[in-house]
């Protein structure tokens, strides 16, 4: 298992774990905040090229889980093995890296950096890693486009709907070619015809590019699309459901 | 699987002869036409049902046609019966009685007889998501399509809330629901 993450690497271009390998292991993960416990022991994998859904009702531990698998938050028992990295071995700065690289993530409302453009906003995950600007600029503009963003490029994001705000948080976190993306409720705050469009813009950007989704959701008709879901209540994984 | 549920065969029959005259066989294609996702129409049920909207005078015998095999009666709206029409497209339909459905009944029983209810549920759910994805991956041809597809994800939805809502009960009712087993005398090894 490696530890090293090198400074200097190319940011990816395409999928290069071979399917069927896994890409993700939780196990045993426990987490609570003061005594309100949030996850009692869980264990999740998830394969390469495999769209896995996280449903539960509010309150579950879905996002909990979500952000200790993507190394945003450290479990305080069990382990997180992400493309091969211990995330419990890895300092905040080294999971930070492995984020940028090889991990997008999508949440609720976006999180874009409110002062920076969308094309800046896009382009930031790139030039973080060293990127050349103006390619990273051009890899941004790309990314808007297939995003159906293009035409909020120079906006920042208080001047963009909600809509346009979440397909912009898609392109940022596809700009890189991820391996694994991580998205939260990414249709939570649209409406249904916004949230089923960027939903097929997601799923049919991760499926092209062979990498593989983590869906944190509540809502039936997004954990239906997946290729997997996995029940979460309170804090306690209750089923497995093959879909596809 | 059958996604549009029972509907009045007259009603519909009568709704398919606002297009024109027309006989048995060709109304039974309509129909199944139409509904496509729906039991197909079956051909004694569509001819007993003209027979007695002719009787309750809401359709006539236009003519008869004789060809190769059989004479064929073909049969046209009466003005009662194209008022029928209107007034079945212009009412509500009657929502859904609650508690009839195989869903509830089936819960029920397993939770009277002791019989897994939460395993029930949880397979119940698994199957009900399935057959979401499944129809999420069809794209609908035409409007009409795309309206009975939302439809079935709708009611698919509707039960896969109400099965979480039971599975939450049942998890914190579970002594109760082994009471209920219990004093109904049903769990299995309990009857004399």
């Amino acid at each position: 298992m490696s530890e090293h993450i090198d400074d200097h690497r190319p940011p990816p271009i395409g999928p290069r774990t071979a399917a069927g390998d896994t890409v993700l292991t939780v196990t045993g993960v426990q987490h609570a905040y003061r005594r309100t416990v949030a996850l009692r022991g869980v264990d999740l994998t998830v394969a390469a090229g495999e769209v896995v859904a996280v449903s539960g009702p509010s309150g579950c531990g879905k996002s909990t889980l979500l952000h200790v698998a993507s190394g945003l938050l450290v479990a305080q028992a069990g382990q997180v093995s992400l493309l091969g990295h211990d995330l419990t071995r890895l300092d905040a700065d080294r999971r930070a890296r492995l984020r940028r690289r090889e991990v997008g993530i999508v949440l609720q409302f976006g999180q874009l950096v409110p002062e920076l453009t969308a094309r800046d906003n896009v382009a930031l995950p790139l030039l973080l890693d060293g990127a050349e600007p103006a390619g990273a600029g051009r890899l941004a503009e790309e990314w808007l486009a297939r995003c159906g963003a293009d035409d909020v490029a120079g906006a920042v994001p208080p001047e963009m709907s909600g809509g346009q705000a979440q397909r912009v948080a898609v392109a940022r976190a596809l700009v890189t070619g991820p391996r694994l993306v991580f998205a939260d409720e990414p249709t939570g705050s649209l409406d249904s015809m916004g949230g089923k469009q960027l939903l097929t813009l997601l799923l049919d950007a991760v499926r092209e590019g062979g990498a593989s989704l983590v869906l944190v959701t509540h809502d039936n008709t997004v954990a239906a699309k997946a290729d997997r879901e996995v029940r979460l209540v309170d804090g306690v994984v209750t089923s497995h459901t093959v879909l596809r | 699987m059958c996604i549009v549920g029972v509907v009045s065969t007259s009603d519909v029959l009568l709704a398919l002869l606002v297009g024109g005259p027309s006989h048995g066989y060709d109304l039974k294609r309509c129909h199944d036409t139409w509904f496509d996702q729906a039991k197909p129409l079956a051909f004694g049920q569509v001819y007993a049902t003209l027979a007695r909207l002719e009787r309750d005078g809401l359709v006539a015998i236009a003519h008869t046609e004789a060809g190769s095999g059989p004479e064929r009666t073909i049969y046209e709206l009466t003005p009662g019966g194209r008022e029928r029409v209107d007034a079945w497209i212009g009412t509500p339909a009657e929502p859904a009685p609650p508690g009839a459905d195989e869903l509830i009944r089936k819960t029920v029983a397993a939770i009277r007889l002791g019989l897994d209810p939460a395993g029930f549920v949880a397979r119940q759910r698994a199957a009900h998501l399935r057959r979401m994805h499944a129809l999420a991956d069809v794209a609908p041809s035409d409007l009409m399509a795309s309206l009975v597809r939302e439809h079935a994800i709708a009611h698919l939805d509707a039960d896969l809330r109400w099965l979480a809502a039971a599975a939450e009960q049942l998890s914190a009712g579970a002594d109760d629901v082994a009471r209920t087993a219990t004093r109904a005398g049903l769990t299995p090894g309990s009857s004399s």
